[in-house]
């Protein structure tokens, strides 16, 4: 309750004559070109060892038999990992050093639920709480503003007056008359007030594009989503979900699909945003990883550790982070799951501090229970790292 | 108490007469709902499944074409029926149970096979036990081929069952969503070692190829039983072959934790986000006392002077707007085509939740920028003619939760159709 009423304080402008780093970090905001930060939430918990490939490991084989066939053209990372064969643009950004994979990593969460494993990833605290989300934390702190492309309101905004949510929509907006109506109607009415203000905020650039938007693959959405921050300019933090990652049958078919969704997703959105990939910090992260074993079904079950991509055309790429825990059985979480060795939230923090230029009264207020790593990720001229 | 309550917190919005006749004696008007719901049987998952093994057996591009239309076609029919049926209700409090027990178990309509038999399983599995015991809807439910495809349990065999040895093997994904989705909740207190034993019980439990003469998909494939017993939360479970997971599956449902999960969740799901703790406390005793008798349940909910407060405090999901709106302009039927297009814009298209977990249930999630200009635009794309004048429609579907504000607004409105929308966008009229 404390920390919230911080937030709001900060976010309200009430505490900044005592925060001349917050001040100046909005000037930065007005004067040079903002600094972006793109989240993509891989809803169902991707398997790792199925991304980025331990080819290394000798018993790898022998602990997926089933999963290995169509992974002979994955791309060589370094001498111990490959990428997935669908990964192509994702392996010419780690070429050119945007791009950096982590492996082993969790969010802390030693459960084995989809649902509390992303309630934790999106809530950012270390014990889950369905009252706040860390990029609602960071547009309140940062007094920025935020939208999820999804068609409801995710946990990582809740409780922010400052992020919407929008998705790709066939009805034709014809309610522009009526808007004040509505503000009018939603008077007394706190909660409804301040969805219609955000509603509105994007209706017109959003909605009424006239365009046709039947299925739409997240890779399109990724094509959206970099229109909507062109035309946005104003808009910091942007969440994308992807779904189908829940693979405990028949998975190679699965993941080769999904993966290439993932990585055409990508692309488009560096293509999307031009110039601005320049200002742009892309995080793909998941609630665990899977089971190192296959199970019966050619699938594997929920795990524990899991990998993250972190992207950007100013990232300093081109490396795999985090430390290797193994395989051997006595490697392994409850002799089942990768081992997570590092978290995700924290390398979560670390990017965002130094792609932005946070100080550490900044990226405490997002990730109170995160604190960064020390690995250098962007050259970050207010925090120079020894 | 009154009939607005009664037909809006637990029913599907009030009809233009609706709330009227519920006034006289609103409890009463709500239990005598308590009575079984059917669907017309065009289809089953075995007719769906016969037809689509017919259709396997052509190779051609236009036999598969014709496979495809069929698939679609039926989850479209089927997923219209229910819609329909709750429209045009007159015991709308079952069919919201129906709603609330289908996303309890919610499958996926993804892929060719649960396309078209998803739709079947609250037909089926749900429908026939909402007045009965939780347990038998949990047996039900997973003996159906809808949960045992989506879940990925037709293939989970035993390690040491004759297909074990020849290299098949478990797969826990329904084991694991049954005690932390369908019964305990994930604080329920089962650990790892708990959902590896229930996946060893209920290895085997499979569908069968079908055939005209067997009415039920479901088929247990002894040979990839895991043959051993099991220890589930501490109870020992010697039962032999198919009786095993039955038995487990009912000890499951008489846990406490699962009373106290489904309790809590009916009764947010009906009444408040944050419900008054003493009529929790009572469900979850009635839950406790008749052994999981949801109409025992359901009656105490109804009856607990707790659940009638006059604030409203439930923001409808999309599928609710929807009904609701079409109950109150006084339709019986929607259109396929709209319908289907309607719930996805939305954010509500049926089977389509793409999760086990089902769809969110609270204001935080549906309360949404895109959510309320999505419902402004559908409200305005509608057509229709109104027997009412708006503001009398607004007290008729309203009632005593009408404010005073939105009757002025909706009274003042410059046009007949911008009166439609304020009432149908009005804060009571979006929550209940």
């Amino acid at each position: 309750m404390q920390r919230r009423s911080l937030l709001k304080a900060l976010a309200s402008g009430a505490i900044m004559l005592h925060s001349p780093t917050l001040f100046a970090s909005n000037k930065v905001v007005n004067k040079k070109s903002l600094k972006r930060v793109v989240w993509i939430l891989q809803r169902g918990a991707v398997d790792s060892l199925h991304t980025i490939i331990p080819t290394f490991e000798k018993n790898l084989t022998s602990l997926r038999p089933d999963l290995m066939t169509g992974l002979e053209n994955a791309f060589p990372l370094d001498s111990q990992f490959n990428l997935h064969p669908s990964l192509f643009n994702i392996h010419g950004l780690y070429m050119r050093k945007e791009l950096s994979c982590v492996v082993a990593t969790s969010t802390g969460y030693k459960g084995r639920s989809h649902f509390d494993g992303q309630d934790h990833l999106e809530s950012g605290l270390e014990n889950a709480r369905l009252e706040s989300g860390w990029l609602g934390r960071a547009m309140d702190t940062l007094g920025s503003e935020g939208i999820a492309i999804s068609k409801t309101q995710p946990l990582a905004f809740r409780n922010s007056p400052r992020g919407s949510n929008f998705y790709p929509s066939n009805f034709n907006n014809s309610i522009d008359g009526l808007t004040d109506d509505l503000a009018a109607l939603y008077q007394y009415d706190e909660k409804l007030t301040k969805t219609l203000n955000s509603g509105i905020e994007i209706k017109n650039t959003l909605i009424s594009d006239g365009k046709k938007h039947p299925q739409v693959s997240f890779s399109k959405l990724c094509g959206e989503c970099a229109d909507i921050m062109k035309s946005k300019p104003n808009i910091q933090f942007v969440m994308l979900e992807s779904g189908g990652w829940d693979t405990h049958k028949a998975q190679n078919v699965r993941l080769s699909r999904e993966l290439r969704e993932l990585d055409s997703g990508i692309a488009q959105l560096k293509y999307g945003l031009g110039k601005d990939w320049k200002n742009t910090l892309v995080l793909v992260t998941s609630e665990f990883g899977r089971t190192v074993r296959q199970n019966g079904t050619q699938g594997t079950d929920h795990g524990t550790a899991g990998c993250i991509f972190i992207a950007g055309g100013s990232h300093l790429g081109g490396a795999i982070l985090g430390t290797w825990p193994g395989l051997s059985d006595a490697a392994l979480f409850e002799k089942r799951d990768l081992f997570p060795t590092s978290n995700t939230l924290s390398w979560v923090s670390t990017a965002i501090k130094q792609h932005i230029g946070l100080d550490s009264t900044q990226i405490k207020a997002i990730f109170p229970d995160h604190s960064p790593y020390n690995n250098k990720l962007f050259n970050d001229e207010k925090n120079p790292l020894p | 108490m009154n009939g607005a309550i009664a037909t809006n917190r637990f029913g599907l919005g009030a009809t233009p007469l609706e709330i009227e006749k519920a006034s006289e004696s609103p409890i009463e008007y709500v239990l005598a709902q308590m009575k079984p719901i059917s669907f017309d049987k065009v289809y089953s998952s075995q007719s769906i499944a016969l037809k689509m093994q017919h259709f396997r057996k052509g190779t051609s591009e236009a036999s598969k074409d014709e496979a495809r239309k069929f698939r679609q076609a039926t989850y479209r029919q089927l997923s219209l029926a229910t819609l329909n049926n709750a429209i045009s209700s007159k015991q709308p409090f079952m069919w919201r149970l129906l709603d609330f027990f289908s996303n309890h178990f919610s499958v996926t309509a993804q892929g060719a096979y649960l396309t078209a038999i998803s739709p079947t399983l609250e037909r089926e599995a749900i429908a026939p036990n909402l007045l009965g015991k939780f347990s038998d809807m949990l047996l039900s439910v997973s003996r159906h081929p809808a949960m045992l495809i989506y879940l990925n349990n037709e293939k989970s065999y035993g390690k040491n069952s004759q297909l074990g040895k020849k290299g098949k093997g478990l797969n826990e994904n329904l084991a694991r969503e049954i005690l932390e989705l369908h019964t305990l909740g994930v604080k329920g207190g089962f650990t790892q070692s708990d959902v590896l034993a229930l996946a060893n019980g209920i290895s085997g439990w499979s569908i069968r190829v079908p055939q005209i003469a067997e009415p039920e998909l479901f088929y247990f494939r002894k040979a990839g039983h895991e043959p051993n017993e099991q220890t589930l939360l501490g109870h020992l479970f010697s039962q032999k072959d198919e009786k095993q997971g039955e038995a487990m599956l009912r000890y499951i449902a008489a846990q406490p934790a699962t009373a106290k999960f489904i309790s809590e969740k009916l009764v947010k799901h009906f009444v408040s986000d944050t419900p008054p703790p003493a009529l929790l406390e009572q469900v979850q005793q009635t839950w406790l006392k008749t052994e999981g008798d949801l109409k025992a349940v359901y009656h105490a909910l109804v009856t607990h002077p707790h659940a009638w407060f006059d604030t409203l405090e439930k923001f409808k999901t999309p599928r609710e707007f929807l009904i609701s709106t079409y109950r109150g302009i006084g339709l019986s039927s929607i259109k396929e085509g709209f319908a289907m297009r309607s719930l996805t814009e939305m954010g509500q298209a049926p089977f389509k939740a793409g999760s086990p977990a089902g769809y969110e249930d609270s204001e935080d999630f549906w309360n949404s920028g895109y959510g309320l200009i999505a419902r402004a635009n559908w409200l305005t794309s509608l057509r229709i003619n109104l027997e009412f004048e708006i503001p009398e429609l607004a007290n008729r579907l309203l009632g005593s939760t009408l404010s005073e504000h939105t009757r002025m607004l909706v009274s003042r409105a410059e046009s007949r159709e911008r009166a439609f929308a304020l009432l149908f966008m009005s804060p009571e009229f979006m929550r209940r």
